[in-house]
């Protein structure tokens, strides 16, 4: 087991890629306590993943909070090793209002920032001081490829995420020295079976034409990376944000079009 | 269960110090190796050691010829190729010297890196990628460089030789991602083999470990796990990307460790 004997508080640990890391930090030998809004639906996690594994309500948008869930996970689990922030804003009627830099509403944008972005931050603020204490410790900030390229919606979103990025490299920069590693996963296109299940038809068959995979990304694509980036084998990775999205972002976006124009012109 | 059990790997450059790391992690998680160098018997010497799970192939990556007939060596003894390594380079001491810069370098020098770090890589891939085609997939994995990505006052041509490389591997995930086969690099900074420590001046390390944010500089272990990860079916969903292991040395401007000691002298 490759987390044998540490500990983790993962932020939006009952959502649907949340929730599949504390099943795997668990799996790997990790103590876990699920942080979520919804307190009800991280207990039925808890219980799912069985021993290794508590739930705790934290809403990631209110800092005092966020202070006092960081520290009763510390008492509750004795150190903290890992922080994996994922708690972000994801529900359907903000990211449908969540449009462009004209008609975007700042109540909007305000709140996708206090929790996507601050929200990360206030976590690492008050879990930093332990893993100094502990003489090290990695944090795994759940970014997306939202904050990496242009998009013409979810501009609040892509925001917040560019921001957690510099975050990353600024927690490495300044605290690496100290044993703590901060590293970001971007992830593009992860369907959790919700998503799967609830796509509109024809959507899914766009993404997978960009992809440079046969398929698109599934959750135990992001717990292999977070499994990676949380244990030691990582320990000269620092600073980082690695793009786990089926290399969308590694070729121009007119190559499947263009390839096509090609063949039809023998 | 191995987290490559059963398949089957070519490391190329797998007698060095790297190249060995990587080999052996492969093994101990349930891979067949190849062990691909241009000194035969060191990688003889060091499949013998790693036991019945791996073979010793002679390989010149600046040849052709070579490069072929090792990748299907190692095809035809193992029944198949899932994993190539590419980490064949040239290293050695008196070309890193040569390597200047534009002005002062040796175009032989420059000729001779581009042949062995770019084009071998290249013809590793084009020969590897009919078997991993055959088999409906595979993962290739580059030993880029830190080199390729950002400015140095030396090593212009293995510089210019690693930037090719990433090119490379975004260009071979491109073209044969549908077909199942993933392409990733790895961008490492200052690794510490046994050699390196042998003639690595201590106050030197001291200087590039501070410009890491990290505590130390890298090990054989950091590469060999990252290749791990990105050999292995669990980075599925990983292609055409430049991993750094480089202790986020990119991660931060070059002038904050000195201007962190300034603002701390001035400001007391």
């Amino acid at each position: 087991m490759r987390l044998a004997g540490m500990s983790a508080l993962v932020t939006g640990g009952a959502g649907g890629i949340g929730q599949g890391i504390c099943a795997s930090l668990v799996k790997e030998g990790a103590q876990v306590c699920i942080a979520d809004l919804n307190l009800e639906h991280a207990q039925a996690v808890a219980e799912g993943i069985g021993e290794g594994a508590f739930a705790i309500a934290m809403d990631a948008g209110n800092t005092e909070n966020v202070k006092d869930v960081v520290a009763q996970a510390f008492t509750r689990l004795g150190r903290i090793d890992i922080l994996v922030n994922t708690a972000a804003v994801t529900d359907p009627q903000t990211m449908m209002d969540d449009t462009n830099a004209v008609d975007i509403d700042f109540e909007l944008y305000d709140r996708v920032m206090a929790v996507n972005a601050r929200g990360y931050l206030a976590t690492c603020k008050y879990v930093i001081p332990h893993m100094i204490d502990q003489g090290k410790g990695s944090i795994v900030n759940l970014a997306s490829g939202a904050g990496q390229l242009g998009h013409n919606i979810w501009l609040a979103y892509g925001m917040s995420k560019a921001a957690v990025i510099q975050l990353t490299r600024s927690v490495a920069s300044a605290f690496g020295k100290k044993g703590i590693r901060c590293n970001g996963i971007a992830p593009y296109v992860i369907l959790t079976e919700n998503a799967r299940t609830q796509a509109p038809e024809g959507m899914l068959e766009v993404y997978e034409r960009f992809a440079l995979t046969p398929r698109l990304g599934d959750v135990a694509d992001i717990t292999a990376m977070v499994n990676y980036l949380a244990s030691d084998e990582s320990g000269f990775v620092n600073g980082q944000t690695l793009n786990c999205d089926g290399g969308i972002s590694a070729q121009y976006g007119n190559v499947p079009d263009v390839t096509d124009w090609m063949r039809a012109h023998g | 269960m191995g987290r490559v059990e059963g398949k089957i790997a070519i490391v190329t450059g797998g007698a060095g110090g790297i190249g060995k790391g990587i080999c052996r992690r492969l093994v101990d998680e349930g891979a067949r190796v190849a062990v691909a160098d241009i000194w035969l018997e060191g990688a003889e010497e060091f499949a013998h050691e790693l036991g019945e799970h791996a073979i010793a192939v002679q390989m010149d990556a600046g040849d052709v010829q070579s490069v072929a007939t090792a990748i299907d060596k190692a095809a035809d003894y193992f029944g198949g190729l899932d994993i190539l390594v590419n980490n064949a380079a040239v290293t050695d001491a008196a070309t890193l010297g040569a390597d200047t810069n534009a002005l002062d370098v040796d175009l032989d020098v420059y000729d001779h890196t581009m042949a062995v770090n770019a084009k071998g890589y290249l013809v590793g891939c084009k020969y590897a990628l009919p078997h991993m085609l055959a088999k409906g997939g595979g993962s290739i994995v580059n030993i880029a460089s830190g080199a390729g990505q950002l400015g140095n006052s030396v090593w212009v041509a293995y510089g210019m030789s690693k930037a090719a490389v990433i090119q490379l591997t975004r260009s071979v995930a491109t073209a044969f991602g549908k077909q199942g086969v993933r392409c990733n690099a790895i961008a490492p900074y200052v690794i510490m083999t046994p050699h390196s420590r042998e003639f690595f001046p201590e106050d030197l390390q001291e200087i590039y470990v501070r410009y890491t944010l990290s505590t130390r500089l890298g090990e054989v272990s950091d590469m060999a796990n990252m290749a791990l990860y990105l050999a292995a079916d669990e980075s599925g969903f990983v292609t055409g990307q430049i991993f750094n292991c480089d202790g986020g040395a990119s991660a931060q401007h070059g002038m904050v460790p000195d201007i962190t000691d300034w603002t701390k002298s001035y400001f007391g």
